[in-house]
């Protein structure tokens, strides 16, 4: 049960004139993400290709070269397209229009793609996006309402969900009328409604305040404890990975350059910088202090603050008593 | 990433026409095209039409786009042609030697059924036949026309006589020569200048006329707005497609009734957000003290360059040779 | 009287719900100003109240000593500019240049003076390479210097940043802050966010929860008082959490004292 990526390329606007250069936003893609129990980060700043990368999962854009595929219980889905063997490093026939003609063409694949989506459901950034209906019930019905379940189904799945993500006071209001918070929730109810195993959701925390950052992570973090299900999340803050994700796969340029737990991301320092990425709060925190008070002996990569003032203590008690 | 989207048919580069005023070539283009009505003599209009290309050459523009541009008009074109050769029916039969161009045929019985067969062919095989359907329906249509001057078994409906006589021969070429020389202008016009550009040229123009000024400065700014803001409009219509289709939304399959659902799931948030656009943008052009129909100064102001005086030049000798031709000798 | 003075400053959006609930507040000439609050305390309305995009219900609001009225506005417009949140919605041209003198323009700057200033404030937020380029080929960071710009070239006295980087991503941050504590020594700078660490470079920070200014003073002070602003729904920084348990813990005095003086110059320049 994984989605498994092997050797995906993607390029936007292909022209067909070999005078014009290809661009591919993502070069060589190997991954594997399991379809239970996975919470995990995609790193990288903008035109890295995380975006691009999100909506190759969602079936939203198809892969220019390569395979994905899906394993499920009972069958498997396969997106591929193959560049035959004898062309792959035949850098003559990449200069060539047959090439050109062979990027263009589109992939073919047996599946319906909605079938995919409800599988894999990405939240956007920008919950305005996709609101539209008069009230916050309906606008979670569409979902479920588009994936084959019948109106009353779908208000049972809506309401159940809206129960667990505890904003049921919310239901009979119109989605226009709520905070960005709460518009937010709605957004993530709208896809969860459709149970899908795995849950993308692009920058889920920009902009919320604490208590609500808080509240949401939390809740993914139990909806994957409790159901089971993987979660994705495109983030900056390296605050939300120190505290709630186990495996970080930063990209760079289009190419995956890291895939692992945080805990030797973090500790990967020339990666951390050829990356151009923060430190989490705490672990900068630590190294200021480590700096500032000459300790050698003090290990900075503490993901909590319980543990951060165990550490301290362990350092300075030490040395003095 | 493919944000590199632009609007209207500019292509960039740097001639001596791109390099024009946008209220020169909009002035020129103008006068030109009444000129074009003006003229009548068939060789003279040819000549203009060369003229104009001529230009087109000394632009680089690539050609296959400059005449992909009158595909649109195509059809146009060809309608009127063939409406102005089967109605026009004055002056001579046209003839080459003994040969007129004069041709009378029955419409059959049988040639009818034959044409309904093969119209209905035509329907059934478009399915199949992609490419050549329009050269593949013109022969069909050609074949039962011969066919009917062979076979003769059938009793007459009709009798048709076409003729081609010579002033529908000329009308028809000052009729062709005329668009094409118009498309080939606005063309001209529109692949040299940025939007933006034409935009602020329109306001140059009509800046003289006081009374007109500060309609003509709202207007102006709200075309900026609009040319400003269609890419980013559409770059936003893509996102909110993509996060309806991945909430299942199938805007290729489902009944109409759905479909209607799946249209307004999109077209909803594209108000609200572009209304919250719309307000953000007001509060932002307010605050840096945009007060609309005031006076403004401008940034990009008529460059007047030794081109541009040439081109007014030119226009006033070529705009007063087409007048002076038509009162003197009737051209 | 202060540079900006406001006296007991009303507004109210719907009837009963005040978004400004009784402000009163100066601020002098040259300070940099944070004003940090939750999503809905009123930091963005007050923001709109002093640049006269919504009229105050009651009290009195003076700019350098004129009254904020209908009859000033125009006049007060002139000295205090503002960057809004979105880089998109305030993007006015058609090109950087464009944006950047569609202000002059309304002030009705001669070309050539516009020219002038066009090179010289983009130059200041490093975009004088971009001058010819599309909103489209721009990232936000990008987008928000050239909106700072456009308020520079138009010379106000006070720059107001509203959530000005709240859409950015970290690299876009960075660069709107280096150009923040570029102009900060020639301007009065009021900042509006809810992010604690954004605020730390200012020197004083207002607290407002529910349309009232509830804090008021130096980051220190600010950042000390976590009752406060765990009530104003605003993070509490990570030092200040750390602080709060060194002084908790079973460390001798002198040790606590190091770690803590360490954790503050950590709070402030970090």
């Amino acid at each position: 049960m994984a989605i498994r990526l092997s050797q995906i390329n993607f390029a936007y606007d292909i022209s067909k004139k070999t005078n014009v250069s290809l661009n591919f936003t993502l070069h060589d893609i190997n991954l594997e993400i399991n379809l239970k129990d996975e919470m995990i980060a995609f790193v990288g700043h903008t035109g890295s290709g995380k975006s691009t990368l999100v909506q190759l999962l969602n079936a939203l854009l198809l892969p220019t070269i390569g395979k994905i595929s899906i394993e499920d219980n009972d069958k498997t889905f396969v997106l591929e397209k193959k560049l035959k063997d004898k062309f792959i490093n035949d850098d003559h026939y990449k200069q060539t229009k047959k090439y050109r003609k062979f990027l263009l063409k589109p992939l073919k694949h047996n599946i319906k793609l909605k079938e995919l989506r409800k599988k894999i459901g990405l939240v956007f950034q920008f919950p305005e996006y996709q609101i539209f209906e008069e009230t916050v019930l309906k606008d979670i019905m569409f979902g479920p309402k588009n994936f084959s379940l019948s109106n009353e189904e779908a208000k049972i799945k809506a309401k159940e969900i809206a129960e667990r993500m505890k904003i049921t006071d919310l239901l009979d209001k119109s989605p226009f009328a709520l905070s960005g918070g709460q518009m937010r929730k709605v957004a993530i109810a709208g896809i969860l409604a459709s149970n899908p195993d795995v849950l993308i959701l692009d920058e889920p925390t920009v902009g919320l305040d604490p208590q609500t950052k808080e509240e949401l992570l939390t809740f993914l973090v139990d909806l994957k404890n409790t159901y089971h299900k993987t979660i994705i999340l495109i983030t900056h803050d390296m605050d939300v990975i120190s505290k709630y994700i186990e495996r970080v796969i930063v990209l760079k340029k289009g190419t995956i350059m890291y895939d692992g737990s945080k805990i030797d991301l973090f500790k990967n320092k020339e990666l951390i910088e050829s990356c151009n990425l923060d430190y989490p709060t705490i672990v900068s925190i630590m190294m200021h202090l480590k700096e500032y008070l000459n300790l050698n002996d003090l290990d900075v990569y503490q993901y909590n603050l319980d543990d951060a003032m165990n550490e301290i203590e362990r350092c300075l008690g030490d040395n003095h008593e | 990433m493919n944000n590199k989207m632009v609007f209207g048919q500019y292509v960039e580069g740097n001639s001596w026409i791109h390099r024009l005023d946008a209220s020169t070539k909009i002035i020129v283009l103008f006068f030109m095209m009444i000129s074009l009505f003006i003229v009548s003599n068939l060789y003279f209009l040819l000549g203009i039409l060369c003229f104009i290309w001529l230009i087109v050459l000394t632009t680089k523009l690539p050609l296959n786009q400059f005449l992909k541009s009158f595909r649109a008009m195509a059809t146009l074109l060809c309608f009127t042609l063939i409406f102005q050769i089967l109605f026009n029916t004055t002056g001579e039969i046209i003839h080459i030697g003994k040969f007129t161009f004069s041709f009378t045929f029955d419409l059959t019985i049988l040639s009818l059924i034959i044409g309904i067969i093969t119209l209905l062919l035509y329907i059934i095989l478009g399915k199949w036949i992609h490419k050549y359907r329009f050269i593949t329906f013109i022969i069909l249509v050609l074949l039962i026309f011969y066919l009917q001057t062979i076979i003769h078994i059938t009793p007459i409906i009709v009798t048709y006589n076409i003729s081609f006589h010579m002033n529908a021969f000329y009308s028809a070429s000052r009729v062709f020569l005329r668009i094409l020389s118009l498309l080939s202008l606005s063309a001209l016009l529109t692949f040299t200048t940025k939007p933006i550009d034409l935009n602020n040229g329109i306001e140059t123009i009509f800046h003289p006329l006081k009374f007109l000024r500060k309609y003509v400065s709202i207007f102006g700014m709200m075309m900026s707005i609009a040319l400003r803001f269609i890419p980013t409009l559409f770059n936003e219509s893509q996102k909110i497609l993509k996060a309806q289709a991945s909430r299942g939304a199938d805007f290729q399959e489902g009944s109409i009734k759905q479909k209607i659902g799946q249209i307004i799931s999109l077209l909803i948030p594209m108000f609200v957000i572009s209304y919250k656009r719309a307000e953000d943008l007001a509060n932002a052009m307010e605050a840096r003290g945009y007060i609309p129909g005031d006076e403004r100064t401008k940034l990009h102001i008529t460059k007047f360059r030794i081109t541009d005086i040439c081109s007014y030049i030119f226009l006033v000798l070529f705009f007063t040779f087409v007048i002076l031709s038509k009162v003197l000798w009737g051209l | 009287m202060s540079f900006i003075e406001l006296q007991d400053v009303y507004f109210r959006y719907t009837k009963d719900d005040y978004a400004l609930n009784g402000i009163n507040l100066s601020i002098n000439r040259g300070e940099h100003v944070c004003i940090l609050g939750h999503n809905g305390s009123g930091k963005s309305t007050l923001a709109k109240i002093l640049v006269g995009l919504i009229e105050k219900k009651k009290g009195h609001i003076y700019i350098d000593g004129i009254e904020l009225d209908e009859k000033t506005i125009d006049n007060i417009r002139q000295k205090i500019g503002i960057v809004f949140q979105n880089p998109d919605n305030q993007f006015v041209g058609v090109t950087v240049e464009d944006d950047i003198a569609f202000g002059l323009e309304n002030r009705k700057v001669s070309r050539d003076e516009m020219i002038k200033l066009i090179n010289q404030f983009s130059s200041k937020v490093s975009m004088q390479d971009f001058l010819n380029r599309n909103p489209e080929e721009l990232s936000g960071g990008e987008k928000q210097r050239v909106a700072i710009a456009g308020v520079l070239a138009m010379n106000p006295e006070v720059i107001i940043f509203d959530e000005a980087t709240s859409m950015l991503d970290p690299k876009g941050v960075k660069e709107v802050m280096e150009v923040i504590e570029n102009i900060k020594k020639e301007k009065t700078i009021i900042s509006i966010t809810h992010n604690l660490s954004e605020a730390k470079h200012c020197d004083r920070i207002i607290v407002m929860n529910q349309g009232k200014i509830v804090l008021d003073g130096t980051p220190e002070e600010v950042f000390k008082n976590t009752n406060v602003l765990i009530e104003s729904r605003l993070d509490i920084l990570d030092s200040m959490k750390l602080i709060d348990k060194v002084k908790n813990s079973t460390l001798n005095i002198n040790k606590k004292q190091e770690v803590e003086d360490a954790l503050w110059q950590y709070a402030y320049h970090k």
